[in-house]
């Protein structure tokens, strides 16, 4: 059955998997490409330029962690679980056979960014000092959107109901920040919810941190 | 004059009267009990303790404890008090490790309002009467890490202290103190200011020429100083480090030697020995990078296990 899913899994999602694929190996060839310095020398002004460039690979972490776990519950939520619901299997092992589909296609991803970090490096010539983590790189960047893509997996195996009132208030929120800031108001609850979570100790917070190919 | 005077005094006249009187304030005297052993047994130590905390309190604070080691005396707060009592053994055994003799009794304090943002730890020697040096606080005690950071703060004010009694030519070459315990300011960043320097000396010491090293680290008596204060305090620590016990007297004891020599006799050894010791440190530092900070990534798992476990708790729902 799992391979029967990740097969559907795959039929759904693959144009978003491919584009995925097409970013994470142009990404280190791209940014060390774009960052080297015109004088060898300047590796200050290396090192700032990519790290510059090393945002996008949380910003695909993360795009991609959240459009896999809407597409793994897509099909599901059309049929309002029908289908999913009588099929002889258990519910928790149904919903791992989701997310393992899920999982195997951001890992294939995370495999073609070590991959093409692995060739760049190997073509790349360092500075003394300088040290090359592509493995880590792959690594972080596997485990980033693992963790998108399971806090989106569980939002969205919410009732519909719930995901909706949530989705409102959430809006509401927001919607009443941006007037409180307007009216030049005291109150600020969106930043502290953001930090919440994206530090070190959120859900999110692999996010954080350093994304560079090349660092010392 | 006390009562008892001046009844003596009053009765001189009287022949034996003063005797009589005097042997019978001696007998009542016998008879009330002995005072108290703890008022008795105050030591100067626990006196400024005392008044140290009551001024405290008088202008607000809250200390509460006295924590003392060695050389090292503490008086800090009831939140901060568990850190710092984890490494003020250490910080003593460090402090006492750079003097040949006894080492100089310490005064450490934190101070500030309650609510963590305004804390700073200050120190003195002992026998000053002003607080010679401090460092900031702030709320990172109560971080994930407390012990670390307390361990760098109060090198810090150890280093500050160190630097104070030093001689002017040391003073100007360092800037801030070398701290005796902790992880040694400049550590992390001396690789990336290797990697990325493109001042003459410093990247002939990186491309391999070692006799170019000394000048980088500004050892060469030349007034470029290439390298950050902060390779300096880390090259000062290595030498101290590497001499064992007394090295800081010895780095005090010729001032009028050049920096290298200075170094050489704190160490025992040559400084490039030292400089080649911290090169070989910062090629194999891998403090950047994406596996930098590993909770990220145990914390990233927990998240993850804790995501799918209430999905797969609680089932699909339609």
């Amino acid at each position: 059955m799992l391979s029967a899913m990740i097969r559907l899994h795959w039929k759904s999602s693959r144009a978003w998997v491919l584009a995925a694929i097409a970013a994470v190996v142009a990404l280190p060839i791209v940014s060390v490409a774009l960052a080297w310095p015109h004088d060898s020398a300047d590796v200050a002004s290396f090192l700032a330029r990519l790290d510059a460039w090393s945002l996008f690979y949380p910003a695909v972490a993360g795009v991609l962690g959240a459009v896999m776990a809407g597409l793994t519950w897509r099909s599901d939520r059309r049929g309002d679980f029908v289908y999913a619901l009588t099929l002889p299997i258990e519910r928790w092992r149904y919903v791992w056979y989701r997310f393992l589909s899920g999982a195997m296609l951001i890992a294939s991803v995370a495999a073609a960014l070590w991959l093409a970090a692995l060739l760049t490096v190997a073509t790349t010539p360092r500075a003394a000092f300088l040290h090359a983590y592509p493995t880590a790189l792959a690594a972080k960047f596997g485990l980033a959107t693992l963790a998108v893509f399971s806090a989106s997996f569980a939002l969205v195996a919410l009732p519909g109901r719930v995901r909706q009132v949530g989705a409102r208030a959430i809006l509401a929120l927001i919607a009443l920040q941006a007037l409180v800031f307007l009216l030049g108001w005291q109150g600020n609850w969106l930043v502290p919810v953001l930090e919440a979570l994206t530090d070190r100790f959120g859900p999110l917070g692999i996010l954080g941190g350093r994304w560079m190919l090349i660092d010392v | 004059m006390s009562s008892l005077a001046l009844i003596l005094a009053l009765l001189q006249p009287v022949p034996g009267a003063a005797d009589s009187v005097r042997r019978v304030v001696d007998r009542l005297t016998a008879l009330l009990p002995a005072p108290s052993e703890a008022r008795t047994a105050l030591d100067s130590l626990t006196l400024e303790a005392q008044a140290a905390r009551a001024a405290s309190e008088s202008a607000g604070g809250t200390l509460t404890d006295t924590l003392v080691n060695g050389p090292l005396t503490l008086l800090t707060t009831r939140v901060e008090r568990r850190v710092f009592a984890d490494i003020l053994p250490e910080a003593s055994r460090a402090w006492s490790g750079l003097f040949a003799g006894p080492a100089p009794e310490v005064w450490l304090e934190v101070r500030g309002g309650p609510w963590g943002s305004a804390r700073t730890l200050v120190g003195r020697h002992r026998e000053d009467t002003a607080f010679r040096a401090a460092t900031h606080l702030g709320v990172r005690l109560r971080g994930p890490d407390p012990e670390s950071f307390a361990r760098r703060v109060v090198g810090e004010v150890l280093g500050q202290l160190l630097l104070d009694r030093a001689d002017p030519g040391l003073r100007d070459w360092l800037v801030f103190g070398p701290t005796p315990i902790g992880q040694p300011a400049g550590a992390e960043e001396l690789s990336y200011q290797l990697a990325t320097s493109v001042a003459p000396a410093t990247r002939a010491c990186r491309d391999g020429d070692r006799s170019r090293c000394p000048a980088a680290f500004g050892l060469d008596g030349g007034t470029t100083k290439e390298l950050s204060l902060a390779a300096r305090g880390a090259l000062v620590r290595a030498a101290l480090d590497a001499g064992g016990p007394g090295a800081w007297d010895r780095l005090l004891a010729q001032p009028d030697r050049s920096m290298s020599d200075r170094l050489a006799a704190a160490a025992g050894r040559p400084p490039e020995a030292l400089i080649d010791r911290l090169m070989a440190r910062a090629r194999a530092d891998r403090s950047g990078g994406p596996g930098a900070d590993p909770l990220r990534w145990w914390v990233a798992a927990g998240w993850l296990a804790l995501a799918l476990g209430v999905v797969a708790g609680g089932g699909i729902r339609r």
